[in-house]
């Protein structure tokens, strides 16, 4: 079996590696289960990013990133584990053992190490949906914004001004020849029967 | 890559997203479309006059007593005629037949019938009195009897009178009908002095006119004359509705269309004028689409900045003196016409400086919400 792909399995998820170079990443994690389950939690992990406006950012976003464990060990708070189905969800198929609760490990495994990442990346993620939010004003406004079709009436906002503006004193008929012919038809002129 | 690096790679990626989204938030539009963002606002902004009154002379009681006959015309005296309309975008000759209490049909020489349009009585009075007009012109410009220039019009004798800035440059000429105080003629000026709007008869005929020549009912839109009341009323639903605009332009007139009529939503029009000049706003709630974007340019308006706002605009040159704006201001879809304008362009941009256009969606980019955040919190340019 060829060497693992460690860094390389983002750029191979993201496709940036070059064809040959590709073709051989994917003969390895074929055979090799902790790679395709890396390459499975970056490709998860892109997805969301990717379709982050659908993703609802969670109410404890903030304590969450708070509680990452700073680069100091003995410091570390603990890691909150995202519920199931949550942004942070393993991708399903996805190999792993589960430890035992109050088992862990001074070395931590792989699954735990995929974890954290979907972790930050779901974090990420989430301030990303943030941003959706904010990017949509509607959104924030909080109410459904009408949107009447403006162009089809200006013309009739022109003839309206018209025939009021002409009726002041010490006016005078008005030069209206923006779209007569074209508005002729719906003028308002209709004589009753 | 280490666990530690991952880890930290991790955590910044976050806590950078989370900043970069807390600087979006930051530097959000101001304006976020509210249809009830003119709910409580009470159609007051502040006004600058044309003119300095104090520092007016008196009007001419000769050219008043003129004058005031004149505005009493239209409510008593029937005739038809044509009248001829001339700017520097061309002539336009119209056949008019006006009787009182009724109204004014009028139909460009040569069209058909199903081209003419009624106007029925009534439609500039919701905030006018008879005398509010005049009172305006005499409050904005100084009204003067000018002999010299009477003269026959259309067949008939008329008194010239003519308005004066506070400053003393002519601004207007008027020919009224010496037998039945009708305006015959009118003459608008340029800054240069040269006349840059007239309209008047060519052929009159004063007396009945045929009842079959207006009609008795129409279908008219703008049914609803909205009072001061209703004005507040027409904010909380979205509408700007504004009291007066800038340069002592005051309120004359205001309806509503209602949903399904003109718009499928209420359309408020209010009529503004510092008796000489009159300009249109119609207000509704809403804002505008792109396809409406490429609607308006299909009908020759062009995106245009205006007193730091960018607004459709069409017209207001003098090849077209007409002048259209539409922008959209606190959630509402604003829409100013005039005509009659020294510089309707200038009128536009003073009230777009009152009413400033929302941001355009089209420049509030992510990065541009995500600039103007960090220019906030740092108070830098990016």
């Amino acid at each position: 079996m060829s060497r693992c792909l460690g860094s390389r399995v983002a750029d191979l998820a993201d496709g940036r590696l070059d064809p040959a170079d590709a073709e051989r990443a994917f003969a390895h994690v074929a055979v090799c289960p902790p790679c395709r389950a890396e390459l499975d939690a970056q490709r998860a992990a892109t997805s969301q990013l990717t379709s982050s406006s659908s993703v609802e950012p969670p109410a404890d976003l903030f304590q969450r990133l708070l509680s990452v464990p700073s680069a100091d060990p003995a410091t570390a708070a603990p890691v909150v584990v995202p519920p199931q189905g949550g942004a942070g969800q393993r991708p399903a198929g996805a190999a792993g053992v589960r430890p035992s609760p109050g088992a862990r490990s001074t070395r931590p495994s792989v699954r735990s190490r995929r974890g954290r990442v979907a972790l930050a990346s779901a974090a990420g993620a989430a301030a990303l949906a943030v941003v959706a939010v904010v990017g949509g004003s509607s959104a924030l406004s909080g109410a459904v914004v009408p949107r009447p079709a403006i162009a089809p009436v200006v013309d009739a906002f022109t003839d309206e001004h018209a025939a009021t503006a002409d009726q002041l004193p010490f006016s005078g008929p008005r030069i209206v020849t923006v779209g007569f012919t074209d508005r002729a038809a719906e003028a308002s002129a209709t004589p009753a029967p | 890559m280490s666990r530690r690096h991952l880890l930290v790679v991790g955590a910044a990626t976050g806590a950078g997203a989370l900043a970069v989204a807390t600087l979006a938030l930051v530097g959000s539009a101001d304006s976020a479309a509210r249809a009830d963002a003119w709910s409580g606002w009470t159609g007051r902004i502040d006004t600058v006059t044309v003119a300095d009154r104090a520092a007016m002379t008196p009007d001419d009681p000769i050219a008043v007593v003129l004058l005031s006959r004149s505005a009493a015309a239209a409510s008593s005296v029937s005739y038809a005629g044509v009248a001829v309309s001339w700017d520097r975008s061309g002539t336009v000759s119209t056949e008019i037949t006006h009787l009182p209490g009724r109204g004014t049909v009028a139909r460009p020489v040569g069209a058909s019938v199903a081209q003419a349009t009624f106007a029925p009585e009534g439609r500039s009075g919701s905030f006018a009195d008879d005398g509010r007009p005049l009172a305006l012109l005499r409050d904005n410009y100084r009204v003067l009897r000018e002999a010299d220039l009477d003269a026959a019009i259309a067949g008939r004798m008329a008194d010239a009178v003519v308005a004066v800035d506070a400053a003393g440059v002519l601004q207007a000429r008027y020919w009224l009908d010496r037998a039945t105080g009708l305006l015959l003629r009118k003459e608008l000026l340029d800054t240069s002095g040269a006349v840059r709007q007239r309209t008047g008869f060519s052929t009159l005929r004063v007396g009945p006119q045929p009842a079959s020549a207006v009609p008795t009912a129409v279908k008219d839109a703008w049914t609803e004359p909205l009072d001061a009341t209703a004005l507040t009323a027409a904010r909380s639903t979205g509408c700007a509705c504004p009291d007066a605009l800038p340069g002592g332009l005051e309120l004359l007139d205001s309806r509503r269309a209602p949903a399904g009529s003109v718009s499928t939503m209420p359309v408020v029009h209010q009529l503004f004028s510092d008796g000489l000049v009159s300009v249109s706003l119609f207000s509704l709630a809403g804002s505008i689409s792109a396809d409406d974007g490429a609607g308006l340019v299909d009908r020759g308006f062009a995106r245009e900045e205006l007193a730091g706002s960018y607004a459709w605009v069409r017209g207001g040159t003098e090849a077209s003196p007409t002048a259209t704006v539409v922008w959209t201001c606190r959630g509402s879809v604003l829409t100013l016409v005039t005509d009659d304008a020294v510089d309707p362009l200038s009128t536009a941009a003073a009230v777009l400086a009152a009413f400033p256009a929302d941001a355009d969606p089209a420049a509030d980019t992510f990065w541009a919400r995500v600039t103007r955040g960090w220019t906030r919190v740092t108070g830098h340019a990016a």
